[in-house]
């Protein structure tokens, strides 16, 4: 045998999964410990071992524990969403906004704000609180699903058709919505604009254990169709060649990250930034292979949304700033530094 | 080890393949040629099995091809396309071991040994750790003809099914006879290997040549019987000639128009 | 490794944040029903007038009336509020219009034990008045919040008996919220501008849809307003009156023509608060300006 071949991969790549799952702890600490009310470390502490007392442990408890899992869970769904489209469009600037589903769930959130009353007012048994999320989550699917079916001929989805169908979707879409935003009211107007912003202000305990099934189990799946989707980076052809079921994998790697998404945004509102500028981090330091790019996307994108909400909680208090300006904010110079480095 | 008979594409009115007969045999080296849109990368995606024949079939080791199970095939036969795009930022390495994906991760041991062999094959041993998107169209072409050869690789190198199209349009002349010399090569071990070409001299090297023309097979025998001038001539509209070389070779080449003839 | 350098940066800098300086230090005592935090400029008007500004420790973006209200810690837009940032003001009771939100927000509230008292958020003079009592009650000032409405009543009893008296005609008023690029956003029907011109003896100059609209050029001839009213943050942004009866849609129209324009301050004009029917006799004089119409009893002070 001839001399052994060096490794293939990127020097260190294979560190960036403990660093990111450090960031990942670091800024859970810090969500927890960081808020309007002050609450000192030891009776954070106390209150995570169930011997807070009062305000403390509900502070802690019930208001920064939902807020940090539902923020940790929402980032890590958004961003591995994220890596899994930009994969499978063979497209480094994909953004999960593409295959429609998010302005398929702003255009089901602004009918939901505009119209509820109406809706309500028929249907009683309702919930309000409730049907905005479960109407974004919906809308979302059912937009995804009109973008497959747009860009599916005789069983075969052309990853290009599906752009072209979901850059149509998403302007009827907003079509839609500019008629809503037209229709309403000031307040009704400012409502969306806020949910358009997103906030993880309704991230209560309830809201939480709905949603985080919902981000989970696609977060779960989706790492498993990383090797599929590197082969499919070469080509949808040269990875049939290489015995990957490639309308399979493509079904499913849409279905799971709208699924993602769709309950994401169900659950936060439109949040930017993450789902496209996370696993590009990711990749950027450790190289394009998916097995690396899709479990470290949802570390990050669980840190930057953590620590994100943690300074929407606390940079404005005792007021909250929209958790979607922060993640763009933090985000975007991060992003140019990033550049800039590899650019020298 | 697959044979195509009677196939017949069509896209829309217009036909790609009309009834089409071809045998690529193990321990041959079979070259494909013809005038561009000859139907030369229709046939072989119908071999790789991307498309379906609207009529005729295509078998592989006795078993229609359809049912083929798409792992079992890809451990079979590997294909080599045309300049194949990547946007994102692999390494060369990192290309070569995706042929490894239908393998399943199961024998490491074996798996680096396919890497290896693959590298030293198609020499990118070179180019191993650099960005593949960074490197030449050609340097490109020997990396993904070394994924292909790392796909069908096992220890004995025993007999699998190589498809290759065009795979040294853009290398420079040593490489070109290079990726000749090894598709020789491992059709002497067995193999059964078709490569799509555009340089005649270079099909010349090949055991057997099939010459398409408007999507009908004109030709097919050895290169003897198929390289001739009026054949060629009389495919590709231009006046062609044999020439000897002073080391003794058989050299087809053009006859500018206008010129002596 | 860079990433975690550049994490790192962020740590620091959230650390660093002016989060400790805005938080409220614990364990200050007060008397059950002694801080409170106001969610709704209705709300918190009312408890100014109430004489229990005082015990204001917050209030949402919107309440900027009175002055010292302004002054108060803001807890954020009335729909998006954080509960962590109410309860950072240790409010003994939160009292909160019917919109304020999420629910989430609100729910935790309750959870950490501090009383919220809803208040409806109308705008008919029956849904302020009943404002007023629940925010009395809540904050045990009934007897206070009962004087106040007695006025209130009294006011527009009086102002209603001198329009009945007068008997003059009501002229077309048509109330323009802002103007943007899209046209005028001018009051139709169920708008707490339309109640207002109703109250003052005018007539709402649109009234062929609900709400808040844009206003198309012939939509504003078939209206044939003979009044332009609107606000004076309006008249600020657009630039002057100028600006606004200058605009094709409202030019051609009978008050463009006139160029009677009126402008009030919104949250006077529009709050339905403890002010209102200063603001209605306001607007009904400025309206009927050869009428007498008498000196208000209650008048808590025009702005």
């Amino acid at each position: 045998m001839s001399q052994a071949l060096p490794a293939a991969g990127r020097a260190g790549a294979r560190r960036i999964l403990p660093a990111l799952a450090l960031v990942l702890v670091a800024m859970l600490v810090l969500s927890l410990v960081l808020g309007a009310v002050a609450v000192p470390p030891d009776r954070v502490l106390a209150a995570l071992m169930g011997q807070g007392t009062g305000r403390d442990a509900v502070v802690v408890l019930q208001l920064r524990l939902p807020r940090a899992i539902m923020g940790g869970a929402t980032g890590a769904a958004l961003a591995v969403a994220g890596a899994t489209l930009q994969g499978l469009f063979r497209n480094p600037l994909a953004d999960p906004g593409l295959i429609g589903v998010s302005s398929g769930a702003a255009l089901a959130a602004a009918v939901t704000i505009v119209l509820g009353g109406h809706l309500t007012a028929l249907l009683p048994w309702l919930q309000t609180a409730w049907l905005l999320p479960v109407a974004a989550f919906a809308g979302g699917l059912v937009a995804t699903r009109v973008v497959g079916a747009v860009a599916t001929r005789d069983g075969v989805t052309s990853a290009p058709g599906m752009l072209l169908a979901g850059i149509a979707v998403n302007a009827i879409a907003m079509a839609l919505v500019g008629l809503l935003v037209w229709m309403s009211d000031d307040r009704q107007l400012r409502d969306f604009t806020f949910w358009t912003l997103g906030s993880l202000a309704g991230a209560d305990w309830p809201r939480t254990a709905l949603a985080l099934p919902l981000l989970l189990v696609p977060m779960l799946l989706l790492p498993r169709l990383a090797l599929p989707l590197n082969a499919m980076m070469l080509g949808e052809r040269e990875a049939g060649h290489l015995g990957v079921a490639v309308q399979r994998i493509k079904r499913q790697a849409v279905v799971l990250s709208a699924l993602a998404v769709g309950a994401a945004v169900a659950a936060t509102g439109l949040i930017g930034f993450v789902g496209l500028v996370v696993p590009h981090l990711v990749r950027l330091v450790a190289g394009p292979d998916q097995r690396l790019v899709i479990p470290g996307s949802a570390l990050l994108g669980a840190s930057l949304l953590m620590g994100a909400d943690a300074l929407a909680r606390t940079l404005a208090a005792p007021a909250e700033l929209p958790v979607g300006l922060l993640t763009s904010a933090i985000g975007g110079p991060f992003f140019l530094w990033l550049l800039t480095r590899r650019a020298r | 080890m697959i044979r195509a008979d009677g196939v017949t594409v069509r896209i829309g009115g217009r036909i790609l393949l009309d009834r089409v007969h071809l045998s690529v045999e193990a321990g041959r080296l079979t070259a494909l040629v013809g005038p561009n849109g000859a139907g030369k990368s229709t046939l072989l995606a119908v071999l790789a099995g991307d498309r379906r024949p609207d009529s005729g079939t295509v078998v592989l080791d006795g078993r229609p091809l359809p049912s083929w199970r798409q792992r079992e095939l890809a451990l079979r036969r590997a294909v080599m396309l045309q300049d194949a795009g990547l946007d994102f930022g692999f390494t060369a390495g990192e290309v070569v071991a995706l042929g490894r994906l239908p393998h399943g991760g199961l024998r490491p041991e074996e798996d680096r040994d396919a890497l290896a062999a693959a590298a030293d094959m198609a020499a990118v041993r070179d180019l191993w750790t650099k960005p593949y998107p960074a490197l030449s169209g050609g340097e490109r072409q020997r990396v993904q003809l070394a994924r292909a050869l790392a796909q069908v690789w096992s220890p004995g190198l025993d007999p699998r099914l190589l498809l290759l199209d065009e795979p040294t349009s853009a290398l420079d002349l040593r490489h070109q006879w290079a990726t000749l010399a090894l598709a020789r090569d491992l059709a002497r071990r067995g193999w059964a290997v078709l490569a799509v070409l555009h340089d005649l001299n270079l099909a010349a090297m090949a055991d057997h040549v099939a010459l398409l023309n408007g999507g009908v097979l004109a030709a097919a025998g050895t290169p003897a019987e198929v390289l001739t001038p009026e054949t060629v001539g009389g495919v590709y509209g231009i006046a062609v000639e044999r020439v000897a070389t002073a080391s003794g070779l058989s050299w087809l080449s053009p006859l500018p128009p206008g010129a002596a003839g | 490794m860079r990433l975690t350098t550049g994490l790192a940066l962020l740590l620091w800098a959230a650390a660093a944040s002016p989060a400790a300086a805005a938080t409220v230090a614990e364990g200050a005592a007060v008397a059950p029903g002694g801080r409170i935090l106001s969610l709704g400029a209705a709300v918190t008007e009312i408890v100014f007038a109430l004489d229990s500004g005082d015990r204001l420790v917050g209030a949402d973006s919107s309440s900027i009336y009175p002055p010292d209200a302004d002054r108060l810690p803001k807890v954020g837009y009335v729909r998006a509020l954080g509960a962590e940032g109410l309860l950072s003001l240790s409010p003994d009771l939160v009292l909160a219009t019917e919109e304020a939100g999420p629910p989430a927000a609100i729910e935790a509230l309750a959870a950490a034990g501090v009383p919220v008292a809803r208040v409806g958020e109308g705008t008919s003079v029956a849904a302020a008045l009943a404002r007023i009592s629940a925010v009395g009650a809540a904050i045990g000032k009934d007897v206070p919040a009962t004087t106040l409405r007695a006025g209130i009543e009294r006011d527009l009893a009086t102002l209603a008996a001198a329009m009945a008296a007068a008997a003059p005609a009501r002229p077309r008023v048509m109330f323009v919220l802002s103007a943007g690029r899209g046209g005028p956003m001018v009051a139709g029907t169920g708008t707490a501008a339309d109640s207002m011109i109703t109250l003052a003896g005018g007539a709402n100059a649109i009234d062929g849809y609900a709400g808040y609209k844009p206003l198309a050029p012939e939509a504003a001839a078939t209206a044939e307003p003979e009044v332009i009213l609107t606000t004076t943050q309006a008249l600020e942004s657009l630039g002057g009156a100028d600006a606004l009866l200058d605009r094709p849609e409202i030019a051609a129209t009978p008050a463009g023509r006139a160029r009677r324009l009126l402008a009030f301050d919104a949250a006077y004009l529009l709050g339905f608060g403890p002010r209102m029917a200063q603001a209605a006799t306001d607007l009904a004089r400025a309206l009927h300006p050869g009428l007498a119409l008498p000196d208000l009893a209650s008048a808590p002070g025009a702005p």
